[in-house]
């Protein structure tokens, strides 16, 4: 759900149970917030429509590429530069282009889906603003987080801090811009 | 009551139109007519046979998406017996269609040597027991599954559970088989010294195609008609279209296995099949196949929102099946019998086609009637109900 990286500081709840996490981020939602993050050790469903990500179209027009690029080559070798008679077959051999075609439209969409997943999830990441927070690594034992982004249109900072107080965290923080 | 009188009217009128025009069809050009048969016999046959896999490997991978469905696959099987009978007038037309079979000798030199080195396979007899042999196996599984899925809608489902695992699994080998020399047998055989060792896979892709594709119409039909439950929904469709997308990819990807393997060796024996298929008319049939089998659907099953859409998958199930009928046509029909005037019977093809799915749509409305849509007595099924692509 998180667009940006929190340029303008992050407000944090921590939870003891999966459900007060869950009730926190329906509150949220109804609220309008938009930016918000959660962690937790282990899968939730929170209900909320997220937004599809463009993984697979960056896929596909990689894919659409990498076939013209190999078909291209191909034609440019074979029919353009050196045309080569082969078995009386036609210079521009159809048949026998579709293979390299196929793989090379495998090999880009796979490195597009490869690299793409990377920049999309923002890895590899050795550094993250929550590592700052004491106790934060029981976000993968038992404790649960809520983190809303404070660029959220609905964020301002004391009414913030005072809904996530409302929702009886074990304690709520709030970390600064990034440095 | 008779059988005929409780059966819907459509499909006894398409069935009794089909009749007429083939009964004229025998007095004006039989081996035209001949042609036309195989082509709708083989493509019917082919969706039914797609059918009987589906619910074979449903029931030997446990399959908990595809047993809410099971009964519409399981009534499309109901319909084989049909197709042992609708197999005696090729037995009866052999010796037009097949040049093997010819009471004329073959003029070809090439054609008379092979013909004569196979004889020993390629023969009246041997012929007639082998089909017999495919029939009798696809009946007997269709109707063992059937009938143990009925019993089913009783309760004690475990054992039956386990037999079926077990038959299907024998049976998908035994399926694999039959299905591959049938396609051998009353399809390639029409080339008869032409081979090509992947055609019976290319058959079976293509019955997949089919078959799939008539799921996904009758599961939205009886979604329509208030005959399934409503939580057979969006996810069901959205499981159907992703293996409808497979089954496309696997019948281009078999149909171009075949073509490099001959294109780029070029041996006279071998090309000669795709040389009279890459000429005028059929070269244009091909290419609509290309694009229409292939092309098209391919596009639009990548598109999350058409899957998950009972109405667009019903379209792309009825395109499919259309274009599955024109595969198989592109398959027998340039191998007709010389002399039959093939642009003047068209007629004659859509007649035949109207006989062979109009008497397997009465027997599958017969045969259905009073069974529950879903299996209510399998273990699976309330889990099949809620099932959830997400």
């Amino acid at each position: 759900m998180r667009d940006r990286s929190w340029s303008s500081g992050v407000y944090m709840a921590e939870f003891s149970s999966a459900r007060e996490l869950l009730a926190a981020v329906h509150a949220f939602a109804e609220r309008g917030y938009t930016q918000l993050e959660t962690y937790s050790p282990v899968p939730l469903r929170t209900g909320i429509a997220r937004r599809r990500s463009w993984l697979p179209m960056v896929v596909f027009v990689a894919g659409e590429i990498g076939g013209i690029v190999s078909y291209a080559i191909q034609w440019f070798a074979n029919v353009y530069s050196y045309p080569l008679d082969i078995g009386g077959r036609p210079a521009n051999a159809i048949p026998a282009f579709i293979i390299p075609t196929f793989e090379g439209t495998v090999l880009a969409a796979s490195l597009a889906a490869f690299v793409g997943f990377f920049v999309i999830a923002r890895l590899p990441q050795p550094w993250h603003p929550v590592f700052d927070i004491d106790g934060f690594e029981r976000a993968t034992i038992d404790r649960y987080w809520l983190a809303v982004d404070a660029a959220d249109p609905h964020s301002a900072p004391d009414r913030t801090i005072r809904e996530l107080g409302a929702l009886s965290p074990v304690r709520v923080l709030q970390l600064d811009a990034e440095r | 009551m008779s059988a005929v009188s409780r059966a819907p009217k459509l499909p006894v009128i398409v069935t009794s139109v089909g009749v007429v025009v083939c009964v004229i069809g025998i007095f004006v050009d039989p081996a035209r007519l001949a042609s036309a048969y195989l082509v709708a016999y083989l493509s019917c046959l082919a969706v039914v046979l797609g059918a009987l896999a589906m619910i074979m490997i449903a029931r030997v991978t446990a399959a908990t998406w595809f047993v809410a469905l099971r009964r519409q696959a399981e009534e499309v099987t109901a319909t084989l017996p049909v197709f042992a009978l609708l197999f005696v007038p090729i037995l009866v037309w052999s010796h037009v269609l097949y040049p093997w079979a010819s009471r004329i000798p073959l003029r070809d030199p090439h054609v008379r040597e092979a013909v004569l080195a196979k004889a020993a396979y390629l023969n009246l007899p041997f012929f007639a027991i082998r089909s017999v042999v495919y029939l009798a196996t696809w009946i007997v599984l269709g109707e063992l599954l059937r009938r143990a899925s009925l019993t089913q809608d009783r309760g004690d489902t475990a054992a039956i559970e386990r037999r079926m695992r077990t038959l299907s699994a024998v049976g998908l080998i035994a399926f694999g088989l039959t299905v591959s020399f049938a396609a051998f047998d009353w399809m390639m055989s029409l080339t008869p010294a032409w081979y090509s060792t992947i055609y019976g896979v290319n058959y079976f892709a293509g019955a997949m195609v089919g078959a799939v594709s008539l799921l996904t119409v009758l599961v939205a039909r009886a979604r329509w008609r208030g005959e399934l439950p409503v939580s057979v929904s969006a996810d069901h469709f959205h499981a159907l279209a992703k293996l409808l997308l497979t089954f496309v990819l696997f019948w281009v990807y078999i149909g171009f296995s075949q073509l490099i393997v001959i294109w780029s060796a070029e041996i006279p024996a071998e090309r000669v099949w795709y040389v009279v298929r890459m000429r005028g008319g059929w070269n244009l049939l091909g290419g609509v196949l290309v694009a229409g089998h292939f092309a098209l659907p391919f596009c639009a099953l990548l598109v999350r929102s058409i899957k998950r859409s009972a109405l667009a998958m019903s379209c792309i199930g009825v395109w499919l099946l259309v274009m599955h009928y024109l595969d198989i046509y592109w398959n027998v029909m340039p191998a007709a019998p010389k002399g039959a005037n093939w642009a003047g019977g068209f007629w004659l093809d859509a007649g035949a086609l109207l006989l062979v799915g109009g008497l397997a749509s009465v027997t599958w409305a017969l045969r259905r009637a009073n069974e529950p849509a879903i299996p209510i007595g399998d273990a699976e099924i309330a889990a099949s109900l809620s099932y959830s692509t997400n």
